[in-house]
C-alpha cells in the first residue's frame, strides 16, 4: 500500500464524524472548578493535586499574623516546633497603579567574572528511592551538590526527594502543593495540603539535618515559594479551606520571608492572587515573583518595597533570582498566541532585560550567579551559557526526547544541570547532566 | 453571574459541539474527548477575562485543546488505558463504521504529536506554519512529523488484515 499526502487526507477525512454519545461536557462544572483552580498555585502543580483542590472550596477567610496558638499536627504527624510573633510590621500595600517601575538605585554591582563555559556535557537518569517509579526535579542549589524534586507516577505520592551528590533521600513530608526548593546547605522547603475532617489547610515545612519541621506561626499556615542560602524562606500566608461548595474567597498576595521565628512582611499586591504566586529569594533578601496569570513581574527590595520589572513584553513573569540576575518569561505581545512565554533575563544592576526567542522555560527553571540557565528549544533541552545556547545531549535510555525532556536547574559553575525526561512510556525520570 | 461569565457561557455553549468533534479526532474515543474538552473549558474560564477579546478566539481555543491533548499524553498515568475502552460495535456490520474503527485503531497507534499534525493538517487543512505555531515548533518539524506520521500510518495499515482496508483502493 502506498500512502501519500492526498491519500492520508482521504483517510483521515473519513473520521470526520460527529460524537454519537451524549455530551458529558458540563459548563457549570467547568466554572466551579475554574473558580477554585484560580486559587491553585504554579504551573508545575501536580495533576492529582489539582483534581483534589477542584473537589474542595475555601470558605474561611484568614488574617495575616494571627495570634500565637497551638498548631495542628503536620501532614506527617509531627508537632509544630515553631510558634512565633511577627517581628516586622506589615509593609504598606500600594495600590496597583502606585507600584513603580523598577529602577536601579545603585551602580551595578561588581560581579566576579563568569566561569569558563563548559565544553561538553553528558546526561544520566538519577537513581530513585526504593519504591518510587518516577520523579520530577523542581530545584537545584548553586553548588550543584543538591537537587530536589518529588515522587510522581503511579504512586502519586508527591513525597519530596533530595539528591545529595546524586544519592536520593525520600523525605517524610508532602510536596503536593508548591514545588520543593533547596539551598546550598541542603536545606529543603516545600508545602502540601492536609485534610482533617472537613478542614483543609496548607502545610509548609523545612528539612535540614535529617528533620522535617513544620512552618507555622500562630494559626498562619504557608505555601512555600523559595529559599536562599541564609535559610530565608519565601512564603505566602494561606487560609484554611473548609470543605464545601462555596466559592473561595480572594487571597491577596502578601508575601513574607521566614527565618526561624522571624517573619518579614513584604509589600502586598491587593489585586493579585496569592495562590497563583511563583517567586524566588536572593541571598541579599531581594525577592522576585508574581501571579502567573497577571502577566506582571515584581521585585521586592530587601526592605520589602515593591516595584515592577519592565519588559521585554507587556506580559512577563519572574520566577528565579540569583546575584541580581532574574529569570522569567516574556509573553509575546500578541495575546492571540496563548501560553507562548519565552525565556527572559533581567539584570537588576542595569535594569535591562533580554529575551531569548528560541528558548522556553520549565516551571522549575533557575538562574545562576552569572545569569546562566537551562531550558528548551524545539530540539530538546538546552543550556544557556551567557548568550550562547547549547543543545544538551540525549540521555541514554530516554524516550520521546524532543517532546518530553526538559532542562531546568543549573549550578553556578554550569557543571550540574537538572531536569527530567521520560525513561519509559509510563514513567518520568529525574535527569542530571554533568558538564566540564 | 457577572457579565463576563455570561459571555463565557454563551461562547462555550455554542462551541461545545465543535470542540467535542476536535477532541474526538485527536483522542479517538468520545469519553476521553469529553474529558479533554472539560479540562480545556475549565482552563478557558480561568483565563477568560484576559483572552476573550482576542481577535481569533476560536483558533486560540483550538490551540488550547491541542496543547492540552499533548500535555495529557505526556502524563504517565494517562497512557494507561487511554484507548482501552471498547469501541462502539453496535453497528459493526455497517462498512462505514468498521472502516472508522479500523482508522481510529490505526491513528491510536501513532505517537500523539504525529497524530495531532495529521489531524490538523489533513482534517482541518491548516497550513504548516499555523500548525507549527500551535505545537510550538518549527515548520520543518511539522513537515518531518507529517512524514513520520505518514510512514507510521502506512506501516500500521499494511499490518492490518486485507479485509479491513480492501474498500479503500489504496494500492
Amino acid at each position: 500500500m502506498t500512502i501519500d499526502e492526498d491519500t492520508v487526507g482521504q483517510l483521515v477525512r473519513r473520521l470526520d464524524e460527529e460524537p454519537r454519545s451524549a455530551s458529558r461536557v458540563d459548563v457549570a462544572r467547568a466554572m466551579n472548578d475554574g473558580r477554585r483552580l484560580r486559587r491553585v498555585h504554579r504551573v508545575a502543580l501536580p495533576a492529582a493535586a489539582a483534581a483534589a483542590v477542584a473537589a474542595i472550596a475555601i470558605a474561611v477567610p484568614f488574617a495575616l499574623g494571627g495570634a500565637t496558638g497551638t498548631g495542628a499536627p503536620t501532614a506527617a504527624g509531627k508537632t509544630p516546633t515553631k510558634t512565633a510573633t511577627a517581628v516586622s510590621p506589615p509593609v504598606s500595600a500600594p495600590s496597583p497603579t502606585a507600584i513603580p517601575t523598577y529602577r536601579p538605585t545603585a551602580p551595578p554591582p561588581s560581579r566576579a567574572g563568569a566561569p569558563p563555559v563548559p565544553a561538553s556535557c553528558s546526561g544520566r537518569f538519577l537513581p530513585l528511592p526504593q519504591g518510587v517509579s518516577a520523579a520530577i526535579i523542581t530545584d537545584g542549589d548553586s553548588t550543584g551538590r543538591y537537587l530536589v524534586g518529588y515522587a510522581t507516577g503511579r504512586s502519586h505520592s508527591y513525597q519530596p526527594i533530595l539528591w545529595t551528590d546524586g544519592t536520593p533521600t525520600l523525605l517524610d513530608a508532602d510536596a503536593s502543593y508548591g514545588s520543593p526548593v533547596v539551598n546550598s546547605h541542603g536545606e529543603v522547603a516545600g508545602s502540601g495540603l492536609s485534610v482533617t475532617g472537613t478542614t483543609v489547610e496548607w502545610v509548609a515545612w523545612t528539612y535540614g539535618d535529617g528533620t522535617v519541621t513544620r512552618l507555622l506561626h500562630g494559626d498562619t499556615s504557608y505555601m512555600v515559594a523559595g529559599i536562599n542560602d541564609n535559610g530565608d524562606v519565601l512564603a505566602l500566608p494561606m487560609p484554611q479551606f473548609e470543605d464545601g461548595t462555596q466559592d473561595p474567597p480572594f487571597v491577596p498576595l502578601a508575601p513574607v520571608v521566614l527565618n526561624g521565628d522571624n517573619v518579614r512582611h513584604l509589600d502586598s499586591v491587593p489585586d493579585a492572587d496569592a495562590t497563583d504566586f511563583q517567586g524566588s529569594i536572593d541571598n541579599d533578601g531581594t525577592v522576585v515573583g508574581g501571579a502567573n496569570q497577571s502577566g506582571n513581574a515584581y521585585v521586592w527590595d530587601p526592605q520589602g518595597h515593591i516595584s515592577q520589572l519592565a519588559g521585554p513584553s507587556a506580559y512577563s513573569y519572574a520566577s528565579s533570582i540569583r546575584n541580581g540576575f532574574v529569570l522569567g518569561g516574556s509573553g509575546r505581545d500578541n495575546p492571540d498566541l496563548p501560553g507562548l512565554f519565552l525565556a527572559a533575563r533581567w539584570d537588576l544592576g542595569t535594569g535591562k532585560a533580554k529575551s531569548f526567542h528560541d528558548v522556553t522555560l520549565s516551571a522549575a527553571a533557575t538562574i545562576t550567579s552569572s545569569g546562566w540557565f537551562a531550558g528548551n528549544n524545539d530540539k530538546g533541552p538546552v543550556a544557556v551559557f551567557g548568550d550562547t545556547v547549547r543543545q544538551l545531549p540525549r540521555v541514554p535510555g530516554a524516550v520521546d526526547w524532543t517532546q518530553f525532556a526538559f532542562a531546568a536547574t543549573m549550578s553556578d559553575d554550569g557543571h550540574i544541570i537538572g531536569g527530567q525526561a521520560d525513561r519509559t512510556a509510563n514513567d518520568i525520570g529525574a535527569v542530571e547532566w554533568t558538564c566540564h | 453571574m457577572h457579565a463576563w461569565e455570561q459571555d463565557y457561557v454563551d461562547y462555550v455553549t455554542a462551541r461545545t459541539p465543535t470542540l467535542r468533534r476536535l477532541g474526538l479526532r485527536l483522542c479517538g474515543d468520545e469519553a476521553t474527548a469529553d474529558d479533554l474538552i472539560q479540562q480545556t473549558i475549565t482552563t478557558l474560564y480561568v483565563r477568560w477575562k484576559r483572552v476573550s477579546a482576542v481577535e481569533h478566539l476560536d483558533a486560540y481555543v483550538r490551540t488550547m485543546v491541542v496543547r492540552a491533548y499533548l500535555n495529557e499524553k505526556r502524563r504517565p498515568w494517562s497512557r494507561v488505558g487511554r484507548f482501552a475502552s471498547a469501541p462502539d460495535t453496535s453497528s459493526v456490520d455497517d462498512p462505514d463504521v468498521t472502516e472508522r474503527i479500523v482508522l481510529h485503531a490505526a491513528l491510536a497507534k501513532i505517537p500523539p504529536r504525529q497524530r495531532a499534525v495529521l489531524v490538523l493538517r489533513f482534517l482541518y487543512d491548516l497550513p504548516v506554519d499555523e500548525v507549527a505555531e500551535m505545537l510550538r515548533c518549527s515548520a520543518g518539524t511539522v513537515k518531518s512529523q507529517t512524514s513520520r506520521g505518514l510512514a507510521t500510518l502506512r506501516n500500521i495499515l499494511n499490518e492490518m488484515p486485507a479485509t479491513a482496508t480492501e474498500n479503500w483502493s489504496l494500492t
